[in-house]
């Protein structure tokens, strides 16, 4: 017997309506209580903490759009000063939105083309060459940037013009430097575009009450599975990328500190900070996963609060010469504590967390078949 | 109601102890509010037959029927494997790997049953090997090198060559070029017959994931260690004599899957083959000529087995469904609601159909 194409549809979405319910923990809560209403966590959530975040992307890569501009038409040391500030501003809002990947930066590659990181050396040196021998304009406007390797639209290729080896000095003179400013130009109005498009599908996903229940997935249950998946997901990337990586295992003479994200500019420890002070806001500010824990779950609360914050003191107290420190017996210290630190926090939010919110997490997607 | 009765009966004593699983599979299990792991084996009808727990976390989980035999391998880095009888689950012998080695998560039995072969990587460099074990006592009775690093899965190619996937990964947080390959491999002296190595354009593939269609070739399910640059192939269907070719997926589909297949299989006619993606939650069907049929969503699914009924396949997932879909000629992905089976638990990465 062959169905009918409605039927199933049908089947389909009866389906992922049973799936959805799996997602939630049924050990989570007593059978005589309700189950939470993740519609109404979802809805809360993207409008008190997601969206803020991409609102913010967008007056940063705003301004640094107008600032590359305006250094584009009248290059001078001052300008090239704006811009470097500039980017640190992008750079810090990114940090800030990066963990929020469900919907808007999952979809058309968002968050690669912001900031495709780890970078596979030959791609990112290969593509920013090329980049780089384009005459005047060529190649720069924005469909055609748009539609370029992901590893030179965004910062990855920003830093390198603006933190290579000449500090940016070749933005100001030498045979390259129209060709480079334009570049930053092109690459910023790149930036903007994407951070406006993030934000636009976050605000309009938000309008719809059903689609801001269900937060980009099937069901409302599995909003909020996904989503918190996000946080453990990029807790995971400040551990084992942004820190494990570069500290090479035990000994220092294994680091690798041109591993480091952004170490160009300096910002290896600046993102790890904004990393997990989002991370934090996501779970303890208003509309955060905390809102989701049961009144008899107070200690749980508080247990958040000093596993976020640790990390939060280890990674200020590192300071700057993260790249240099990692190389140093010694100095390599602060790093492996915050590293530590992390892990404990990784622990808390994977292990006690979902049961206690009502939620079950994805046992394969998270960490492949094998380390 | 008196037929309800009856049927009920007849369904509990079809699934009385002693009676051949039907699939196994490995699971973590969060009821304690920590996650334990364990290996199981179930009926047809989903009913759970027995269930190892485990100290540590199990992949595969393999079936020697004709022996009553099952193999429950570590996941990498595995610090054990365990042969077991395979309708009740009792122990029979505990395998160690090789000095400085783990095992890499996958095994298979000889024709005869005698011998379990297994890949396993030594140290930081994760030198690539294949030890055969005696099942019987457990001792190691011959190592072989994978001809490559961190090898995975292997299978048997033919009566007389075994296929292995030299996944290559060191490090799965860098995106750099990995050195990967398929081999095919003498099963009596380890000795190379046949290989596969990708070119430039997919130095980043992990060749690790594989399943023999009728006629002898190989399919390999793919990861991509930088899948953000590019959209690179995911599965590739190759022989022994080195030629490849590459599985096409419509372009939603591929990005959605996020450079990651978990597992793959093809149904008991050899007319269909499904790879799963956890990381996209979902499962895409080709035919075995390498056309692509269609896709389902199935939230964190990696593990698939194909059968029992020519073109099926179950899927299981990470939030506890058993999912069994029927691919239709001309429909595409058939999967009933009714037949959706969901328990308390988290099942891992594979699942094996027990062939009688």
């Amino acid at each position: 017997m062959t169905d009918q194409p409605n039927d199933k549809i049908s089947r389909r979405q009866t389906l992922a309506a049973l799936i959805a319910a799996s997602m939630v923990s049924a050990a989570a809560r007593p059978a005589s209580a309700a189950g939470p209403d993740f519609g109404a966590f979802n809805a809360a959530f993207g409008a008190k903490i997601v969206l803020p975040a991409f609102d913010k992307l967008v007056t940063v890569t705003d301004a640094f759009a107008k600032t590359a501009d305006a250094f584009a038409t009248r290059p001078d040391a001052a300008g090239l000063d704006a811009v470097k500030q500039g980017f640190h501003g992008v750079a810090d809002a990114w940090a800030s939105a990066q963990q929020f990947r469900i919907g808007a930066l999952a979809q058309g590659q968002r968050s690669e083309r912001f900031a495709y990181w780890p970078e596979r050396r030959n791609v990112v040196d290969k593509q920013y060459r090329a980049l780089l021998a384009g005459k005047s304009k060529e190649g720069l406007a924005l469909d055609q940037i748009a539609h370029a390797s992901v590893a030179v639209q965004g910062l990855p290729a920003l830093e390198r013009i603006l933190y290579g080896e000449d500090k940016g000095a070749e933005l100001l003179q030498g045979d390259s430097a129209e060709r480079r400013r334009a570049i930053v130009s092109a690459l910023a109005a790149n930036l903007h575009t994407i951070a406006v498009e993030a934000q636009a599908t976050w605000a309009d996903n938000l309008k719809d009450p059903t689609k801001a229940a269900n937060s980009f997935a099937a069901s409302p249950a599995e909003g909020t599975a996904q989503s918190y998946t996000n946080l453990l997901t990029i807790t995971q990337i400040v551990a084992e990328q942004k820190l494990g990586v570069p500290l090479g295992g035990a000994d220092a003479a294994n680091a690798k500190p041109k591993a480091a994200e952004q170490w160009r500019s300096g910002r290896s420890v600046r993102n790890i900070t904004l990393n997990l002070e989002t991370a934090k806001g996501s779970v303890l500010a208003s509309g955060g996963y905390a809102d989701l824990l049961p009144a008899d779950h107070a200690g749980l609360r508080g247990d958040l609060e000093k596993a976020f914050d640790e990390p939060i003191a280890a990674a200020k107290a590192v300071g700057d010469n993260f790249a240099d420190d990692i190389t140093h017996q010694d100095k390599r210290k602060a790093v492996t504590g915050l590293l530590v630190k992390v892990n404990q926090l990784r622990d808390l939010l994977r292990q006690q967390v979902p049961p206690a919110v009502g939620i079950t997490l994805g046992f394969n997607e998270l960490d492949g078949d094998g380390s | 109601m008196a037929l309800d009765r009856f049927l009920n009966r007849r369904a509990r004593a079809l699934d009385l102890p002693g009676v051949t699983p039907a699939h196994l599979l490995a699971c973590g299990d969060n009821a304690g509010g920590k996650v334990a792991f364990a290996a199981m084996a179930v009926s047809d009808s989903g009913r759970q037959l027995w269930r190892r727990d485990l100290d540590w976390r199990a992949h595969d989980v393999i079936a020697d029927a004709a022996r009553n035999a099952s193999a429950i391998i570590g996941r990498k880095p595995g610090p054990a494997a365990l042969i077991c009888d395979l309708e009740t689950g009792a122990q029979r012998q505990s395998l160690a790997p090789l000095p400085n080695c783990t095992f890499d998560g996958h095994a298979v039995f000889s024709s005869d049953g005698a011998r379990l072969y297994t890949t396993q990587s030594e140290g930081k460099a994760q030198i690539g090997h294949v030890a055969v074990y005696d099942v019987m006592t457990g001792a190691v009775s011959a190592t072989w090198t994978s001809q490559g690093i961190e090898p995975h899965e292997l299978l048997w190619a033919d009566a007389a060559t075994l296929v292995v996937g030299n996944g290559g990964i060191l490090d799965r947080n860098a995106t750099d070029p990995i050195e990967s390959s398929l081999v095919w491999l003498d099963a009596a002296t380890g000795t190379l017959k046949g290989k596969v190595a990708l070119d430039e354009d997919n130095e980043t593939l992990s060749l690790r994931h594989l399943v023999r269609l009728t006629d002898g070739r190989i399919v390999c399910g793919v990861q991509d260690q930088d899948f953000a640059t590019d959209l690179r192939p995911l599965a590739l269907i190759a022989d022994m004599s080195g030629s490849v070719a590459f599985l096409d997926l419509p372009q939603d589909i591929h990005r959605r899957m996020m450079g990651y297949v978990g597992s793959i299989a093809a149904d008991p006619s050899g007319s269909y083959i499904c790879a799963t993606s956890p990381r996209g939650g979902l499962a895409v069907v080709w035919t075995a000529e390498g056309e692509y049929v269609d896709a389902i969503d199935l939230p964190d699914t990696c593990g698939v087995a194909g059968g029992p009924e020519p073109y099926g396949f179950l899927l299981s997932s990470g939030h506890g469904a058993r999912l069994p879909i029927h691919v239709d000629s001309v429909e595409g992905i058939v999967a009933r609601p009714e037949a959706l089976r969901l328990d308390p638990l988290q099942w891992d990465n594979h699942l094996s159909l027990v062939r009688g």
